[in-house]
């Protein structure tokens, strides 16, 4: 391998490194308004992360990542009121979503590229009927309140999410460079043909998927926590979608990166111009996607970096397919 | 009715391969054996089911009826990979290199995964072609001919013991053709198998010391390629009915 | 029990039909779509709500009955719809479909927030036509009769368009097969930006008749447009009678689930459905053999 690569990826874990120092120690700095921001980013980071794992790296791209989120907020809220202290209750609603990953993720992983895309976003819209139809259980359209008592701090939360969005890029870095990463970008490419030369794509697909999964229910379960109030429509809530995909196209879909960065602009433009107006916010998260799929496929990521490999004469005379 | 029983001489033993899809019968009960240690081709005109039959054979393709048996398995239904894993690997008619990994991942992908020296297989394949400085390049940026060769080394990393290779000179030049050749010749010198569909009748003359024909579903000729040059039927599946002359455009 | 009486259900089969035929219009436009120029609008259901508040808008603000401003916002929207084609959508166009999803998702987002800017969350409707009329003994809502039947009259005129006029063979061909229609001295681009304007014009119309029968918001497109997939994926991607056919089938089983269970259930029927076809054919679901 290139030693320009490696020089970077060290680099990169070095940037890394000081980053997450920095956030660690932010809160002694910062008061409760920008922890409660950075909080924010750090949810957006691991939500996109989870979503760079399905669909960037193994090109199942998915509409209704949602889905997950609203399953692991809902859980977490049911735990807590269920009297399991805050983490467990986190941890619970992680497990939920992995463990309902797994049917759902057979099911929708066999159709290929955008009937999947479709299927997730029906998945998302199925869970939010589940929990408004499923009174007894979810309280139905009122939603739940819980009770300030059970959450934990914004310093936990803050540590918390800083947590998720550190380990799942962690998660996506360490797979990116090893075989089950290798495997799952072949199957993005071709997956015909990675079957063909050995890989088990539906083994492969449905860890991908269930990994995907896990985070974003973890994420759900914090985000109720910090919100205290769940019902239906904010667990399932299109937002989370939409900034899932767009902030990891605008980023650099496929990299580690990528998702941290578009999180960072992406959060802090809205924070300056359009807090205050989150359909201004959305209505440009769509023009971003737009210009993204038309204009910029490769993300910002693709910018800054320079394909520092040899070119090779395209086409020789005499070679064309047939 | 019991399943017929393979030689052991045999790596390759296909019976009753029937393929339709939705009335036409792509597969009309091919049976095919190919002999451990040779290069074998297999020939046939436009249409005749070739590639369906390595679809069926490499496991894309599950809806066949009938007996496949690779090395002493019947491996009829099985994943491709599992196929692959077993010893049966197959080259595509276009190439399908990953365009978005490297030559060097292209390959690696390719081997098994408790293989810790994967790399340096990887690297001895290219070296043998010449193609070792290319190893981190993108596969999009690969002419096709490397494409081809690329995908041809790929499916030498698992070392299978039968090899498909689906017109695997065309739209190569002639240096890399003969490359090409040249490393079937080598590896079948130590011991892989090769099943090659063709339609350059001089390679098949040249390098196959065994020939079926396939038409129209059916394999209507076997044997060495003098003998099937001059077979009736053959010429008729190529040439229609009546319309061939010894000599004139023969195969 | 007395919702097996005949009459109850004769009523369910007529209200299930005529909320059909506007699923039906809906679908069969964002089939056409597909058909054409092999992409998949995301934001079919945002050009129907257009086409709803529209309707809203003119009657609120100037008095016009949604019936006469049909005919003003379908011609509209046919123009719209024929030079965002050429803005847009050509752009995504021979780019895998994954492509055009998500540019159609981002413009339905625009489209979503703009509309919740200008029109806030609040449920609109324009509620003209009111009352019921009797079929023997079977009473029938006025406004779900007009939306049903006018629906139902528009989709029978697009089909009969394309299949019996010049142009609609046109495009019919350029669905078939666009590199032969080409060679054959079609303007392929332009019937693809009239493909695109008559799927917004139908999405359009749609609205409209929304706007008469049920209250809506901004939000309201996404369950339109989840039973727009779950009506194409069965009446198979590409076929128009197919969609037809499908929507109509939604609306009854709506109509009967509704009823016989509970509103919400008979909402959720539509993804019910989406999962059983995934079950049965997971493999890819490609409508009339063509992908």
């Amino acid at each position: 391998m290139p030693s320009i690569a490696n020089g970077l990826r060290s680099n990169g874990a070095w940037a890394g490194a000081a980053l997450v120092a920095a956030a660690a120690v932010a809160p002694l700095a910062l008061n409760e308004y920008y922890q409660s921001f950075l909080l924010q980013v750090f949810l957006v980071i691991a939500l996109a992360q989870a979503w760079n794992l399905i669909s960037g790296m193994t090109g199942y791209v998915s509409f209704g990542h949602s889905a997950f989120f609203g399953l692991g907020a809902y859980a977490g809220a049911l735990f807590l009121t269920w009297g399991f202290p805050w983490w467990l209750a986190v941890f619970h609603g992680a497990v939920v979503a992995a463990v309902l990953s797994l049917p759902l993720g057979m099911l929708t992983l066999r159709l290929r590229g955008p009937y999947f895309a479709i299927a997730m976003l029906g998945l998302n819209e199925i869970g939010r009927i589940v929990a408004t139809l499923w009174v007894d259980l979810t309280n139905g359209g009122s939603g739940i309140t819980l009770a300030p008592s059970l959450l934990p701090s914004l310093e936990m939360e803050y540590f918390t999410t800083l947590m998720l969005a550190l380990g799942a890029t962690l998660l996506v870095a360490f797979i990116h460079r090893n075989r089950f990463g290798l495997e799952l970008r072949a199957i993005r490419e071709d997956e015909e043909a990675a079957e063909m030369v050995g890989v088990n794509t539906t083994l492969n697909k449905v860890v991908a998927f269930v990994l995907s999964a896990v985070i974003p229910g973890a994420v759900g379960a914090v985000s109720v926590m910090y919100t205290s109030f769940i019902n239906p429509n904010s667990a399932f809530a299109h937002t989370r979608n939409v900034e899932m995909i767009v902030v990891v196209l605008f980023g650099g879909s496929g990299t580690v990166w990528g998702p941290i960065v578009g999180a960072a602009i992406i959060m802090i433009l809205r924070e300056m111009l359009w807090a205050e107006f989150p359909e201004v916010h959305l209505a440009l998260l769509g023009v971003l996607l737009v210009v993204v799929v038309l204009y910029l496929p490769g993300g910002i990521v693709s910018l800054a970096r320079r394909d520092r490999r040899r070119r090779p004469d395209i086409a020789k005379a005499g070679e064309t397919p047939p | 009715m019991t399943t017929p029983v393979c030689d052991p001489d045999h790596i390759l033993c296909v019976w009753g391969l029937r393929r339709d899809f939705g009335g036409v019968q792509a597969l009309r009960g091919v049976d095919l054996h190919v002999a451990r240690g040779t290069i074998t081709g297999l020939i046939g005109p436009n249409g005749s089911g070739k590639t369906t039959l390595f679809q069926v054979i490499s496991g894309i393709d599950r809806g066949a009826t009938g007996t496949i048996n690779f090395d002493r398995e019947n491996i009829l239904g099985w994943r491709p990979s599992q196929i692959y894993h077993r010893g049966l690997a197959r080259t595509f008619q276009l190439s399908r290199v990953f365009p978005e990994l490297t030559v060097l991942e292209n390959l690696v992908v390719a081997g098994s995964r408790k293989d810790r020296s994967a790399d340096e297989r990887a690297f001895g394949l290219l070296e043998r072609v010449h193609l070792r400085e290319y190893a981190a390049v993108l596969g999009k940026h690969l002419s096709y001919g490397q494409q081809k060769l690329v995908e041809f080394l790929r499916v030498l990393m698992s070392d299978p013991a039968l090899i498909l290779l689906d017109e695997p000179a065309a739209g190569v030049n002639p240096t890399l053709r003969g490359t090409l050749w040249d490393m079937v010749r080598h590896l079948n010198g130590l011991g892989t198998t090769f099943l090659i569909i063709e339609h350059n009748m001089e390679v098949i003359a040249d390098l196959c010391s065994d020939v079926h024909v396939l038409s129209d579903g059916e394999i209507i000729a076997r044997g060495d390629f003098a003998a099937i040059r001059n077979d009736e039927q053959v010429l008729e599946a190529y040439f229609g009915k009546g319309r061939h002359e010894q000599g004139a455009g023969t195969p | 029990m007395e919702l097996l009486e005949p009459d109850i259900l004769l009523q369910l089969l007529i209200g299930g039909l005529l909320a059909g035929a506007l699923y039906a219009l809906l679908a069969c436009g964002l089939n056409l779509v597909f058909g054409v120029m092999r992409v998949i609008n995301l934001a079919h259901a945002e050009l129907m709500l257009i086409g709803a508040f529209g309707s809203y808008v003119l009657y609120a603000a100037f008095g016009i009955h949604p019936l006469i401003s049909l005919f003003l916002i379908v011609p509209v929207m046919f123009v719209a719809g024929y030079y965002f084609q050429r803005v847009l959508i050509e752009r995504v166009v021979g780019r895998p479909m994954l492509d055009s999803l998500l540019a159609t998702y981002g413009v339905a987002i625009i489209l979503i927030n703009i509309g919740l800017l200008v029109f806030t969350a609040d449920f609109k409707s324009v509620p003209v036509l009111q009352g019921s009329f009797a079929i023997g003994d079977i009473p029938i809502s006025e406004p779900r009769a007009v939306a049903g039947l006018i629906s139902v009259a528009l989709t029978v005129g697009v089909y009969l368009f394309l299949e019996r006029t010049r142009l609609g063979k046109a495009i019919r061909a350029v669905s078939e097969h666009a590199q032969v229609a080409s060679i054959c001295g079609i303007d392929v681009r332009k019937i693809r930006m009239l493909a695109f304007g008559l799927a917004s014009a139908m999405a359009a119309a749609a609205g409209v008749m929304l706007s008469v029968i049920y209250s809506f918001w901004p939000g309201s497109g996404i369950d339109f447009i989840q039973k727009c997939f779950a009506i194409i994926i069965i009446g198979g991607m590409g076929n128009f009678v197919g969609a037809f056919y499908g929507g109509v089938l939604l609306g009854v089983v709506e109509s009967f689930v509704g009823a016989f269970v509970s509103t919400q259930w008979g909402e959720a029927m539509a993804y019910l459905l989406l999962v059983a076809v995934l079950l049965i054919r997971p493999t890819g679901l490609k409508g009339a053999a063509r992908a």
